[in-house]
């Protein structure tokens, strides 16, 4: 063996030790590299403990949230009030905390639609705890925590504020509409106004809608407000 | 000057696994000197190491023992093979590559300055009779155009020694012709040749002395003029007489 | 010393790389890949609310494993050719090295998976345009880190089946150790385990070490954590980490071609 033969595989080796001491000193991975928890997350479903250590936990977090989105668009589940929601989106977001859209439309058809609460609330603080910096999740931990406490005015402030973002849930017009006609009948002094707020948002809705539902649901309460023949 | 030289030449292959390793010895010892501007034939049974000899030649295979050297330097040295040419039994070539493609990759491998490359690579393909196929993929090239493009490949280079293994396998009459003459040109031109061939007739035509290899062994060497009547009968008794 | 080293090298990367992309099967699992990747804007409509990101997820899962097909089909085919039907006699036999023979079909290879991502990558893009989802430099970095992984794949794999007595065996480690590159980022949970022994400590510690992280190069999964991109620095020190890891498996493959006998 001559000397070129053993000092090249050893500086090589030294370097690559090197190569990796300096790469575990970077701010991009200690921030970003978390192995999987293993000690506080169960390893059930396994298809989310395959994905997360085999580099593609990112495109199974969003084949998971079609398979949300499919089992909420189902209406044999709305006949069992949509139990599996809460468990499909926490495997989901534990898979990718990162994934903020499903935070919001979860959280708004548990608290809305199915009256869990403290869920919602809880998955949003997940949401906003792995996610500082997208303060569109506080907007709705606002608002939800206004609608708890019964203060309609701060939860139509917040959602006011969440609809004007391009990429918000589409069901949220339609709270905020329902919201509107909460007010109107809670504040009779101002129920003119509160019902104008709605019929401008159902005409919005009507003209530029976000989803068919939204237009049908507009149409009904046009139709009902005698707006529409 | 030596052209080809082998010293006490062993090859043993080994094959198995760890608790069944088997030794097999193809060539035991062999000694051999072949002068410069020498047409050198090497016949010999199936089975006896005739390519394992020529692959050791080339630097394809490595001895186990005992030295090779061609025009004085080791063989399979990356320079000495500037001065070599190669035509392996049943040459293949990538598939997908037409014959100007593999040629030119070989022109450039030989050094050959850029601006001539093109040139001698169509020299060949004419001289090969292949110049009209020159960008039809090798792909659909029959067992004998394959053996022609692998003539064209030898006369690249001006190389000093030369290789053939069967050279005129999977040839027809006139394409065996053709390669013969080729042979017989490259001996006049005063190329040393060293051949592997069954083909008697060739033999005696074009090599001026011959060896026979019998078992991994070189157990007779002799100039073609000295054997008197038939060279298949010689070669029968002398490979008797080694007690196949 | 070899006259116009480079220039052989080159030579026998631009053979691999025109043999390659000839290849009626690598064809085909290049329009399979093109295919899955345009089938992206259909999936897409089934994730309401995240559809320029599953796009992009779908378009990086493509790349990846596409990008991994094509280059074990191009090595297994390249390796098959020369070994099996002896193309490679006539090559060694001309005035060029084995380590330059090497590196030039591992230059080769290179050429046609990265040909095969930046076609895969602009088509991503182009999809991206179509559906007007934003992308920025993240996506090149993603791309990017993408390539150097393939890379590091690349020089184990021909170094494997240069080592390997058969095709096939080279292969199978390949994918192994492939494998266990994706798992060696957790093991160094394993490893801050007190309960784990002090020799399994000492094993999977130099298993760390020694097999190539792939982890670190699968910035996919971490483009969305990172609203402020990724740092320069991070894929400069990756760029080092893989083109160490590349020296290290190409000095043991051309030290193990040198001493092959074909």
């Amino acid at each position: 063996m001559t000397l070129k033969s053993f000092f090249i595989p050893v500086f090589a080796l030294l370097l690559l030790l090197t190569s990796t001491l300096l790469i575990h000193q970077n701010n991009f991975y200690r921030e970003n590299y978390k192995p999987f928890p293993f000690a506080t997350v169960k390893k059930e479903p396994f298809y989310s403990f395959l994905a997360s250590i085999s580099g593609f936990r990112v495109l199974v977090a969003d084949v998971l949230w079609m398979d949300t989105v499919q089992y909420v668009g189902n209406p044999v589940n709305a006949g069992e009030n949509y139990k599996q929601l809460y468990t499909k989106a926490r495997n989901l977001i534990t898979l990718d905390p990162n994934f903020t859209y499903p935070y919001i439309a979860v959280s708004g058809i548990l608290f809305f639609s199915m009256n869990e609460k403290d869920k919602a609330i809880e998955l949003i603080k997940y949401g906003i705890n792995n996610n500082p910096g997208y303060w569109q999740l506080s907007l709705y931990l606002a608002a939800y925590t206004y609608a708890k406490a019964d203060n309609i005015r701060m939860v139509i402030h917040n959602i006011e504020s969440a609809v004007k973002q391009e990429a918000h849930p589409p069901m949220l017009e339609r709270i905020l509409g329902s919201m509107y006609l909460k007010l109107s009948k809670k504040e009779p002094a101002n129920n003119k106004f509160w019902t104008g707020k709605a019929v401008k948002l159902w005409l919005e809705m009507y003209e530029h809608p976000s989803e068919p539902e939204n237009k049908k649901y507009a149409e009904t309460h046009l139709r009902e407000a005698g707006l529409l023949k | 000057m030596t052209a080809i030289e082998a010293q006490n030449l062993v090859k043993t292959y080994v094959s198995g696994h760890f608790w069944n390793r088997k030794k097999t010895t193809a060539l035991c010892g062999i000694n051999l000197k072949i002068k410069e501007k020498q047409v050198f034939g090497l016949l010999g049974l199936n089975g006896a190491g005739k390519t394992t000899f020529i692959k050791t030649l080339v630097g394809l295979v490595f001895p186990t023992s005992g030295k090779v050297s061609i025009l004085g330097k080791a063989a399979g040295h990356t320079e000495i093979r500037k001065d070599i040419a190669y035509l392996p039994e049943m040459p293949y070539f990538p598939r997908y590559l037409t014959p100007e493609e593999i040629l030119l990759f070989y022109a450039r491998l030989y050094e050959l300055p850029a601006g001539s490359r093109k040139e001698k690579v169509f020299a060949a393909l004419n001289e090969v009779g292949l110049f009209e196929k020159k960008k039809v993929q090798l792909k659909e090239f029959s067992k004998g155009m394959l053996q022609r493009v692998g003539i064209a490949q030898l006369l690249l280079n001006d190389a000093r020694v030369f290789f053939l293994d069967e050279p005129t396998y999977g040839l027809d009459p006139l394409s065996a012709k053709q390669m013969r003459d080729i042979i017989l040109s490259l001996k006049k031109a005063g190329k040393t040749i060293f051949l592997n061939t069954h083909q008697m007739g060739e033999i005696k035509q074009i090599c001026d002395r011959i060896g026979i290899l019998n078992n991994g062994r070189l157990i007779d060497e002799v100039e073609v003029k000295k054997i008197t009547g038939s060279l298949e009968t010689y070669f029968i008794r002398k490979v008797l007489a080694d007690g196949k | 010393m070899e006259n116009k080293k480079l220039s052989k090298i080159f030579a026998v990367a631009q053979n691999v790389l025109n043999e390659c992309v000839r290849h009626k099967i690598l064809n085909i699992l290049f329009i399979f890949a093109l295919a899955l990747i345009g089938g992206a804007l259909l999936i897409e409509e089934l994730s309401p609310g995240a559809q320029g990101r599953t796009l992009l997820n779908v378009g990086y899962a493509n790349m990846e494993l596409f990008g991994f097909l094509t280059l074990l089909l191009s090595l297994f085919i390249i390796t098959f050719e020369e070994i099996e039907m002896r193309t490679v006699w006539l090559s060694l036999t001309k005035p060029v090295s084995r380590s330059s023979y090497f590196i030039g079909k591992f230059i080769g290879i290179v050429f046609v998976t990265l040909l095969t991502l930046a076609v895969m990558s602009l088509l991503v893009m182009s999809l991206s345009l179509l559906s007007k989802v934003g992308l920025n430099l993240s996506y090149l970095a993603v791309v990017y880190a993408m390539a150097l992984g393939l890379i590091i794949t690349i020089s184990f794999t021909l170094a494997f089946i240069t080592i390997a007595t058969n095709l096939p065996t080279g292969l199978i480690f390949a994918s192994l150790l492939f494998l266990l590159g994706h798992l060696t980022e957790h093991l160094k949970v394993i490893i801050a385990n007190p309960e784990t022994s002090v020799a399994a400590k000492l094993v999977l510690t130099f298993v760390y070490y020694t097999v190539p992280n792939f982890a670190l190069f699968n910035l996919k999964d971490k483009i969305y954590m990172q609203e402020s991109g990724i740092e320069p620095a991070y894929l400069l020190l990756i760029t080092l980490y893989a083109l160490v890891f590349c020296f290290i498996f190409l000095y043991i493959g051309i030290k193990a071609f040198e001493k092959k006998e074909l």
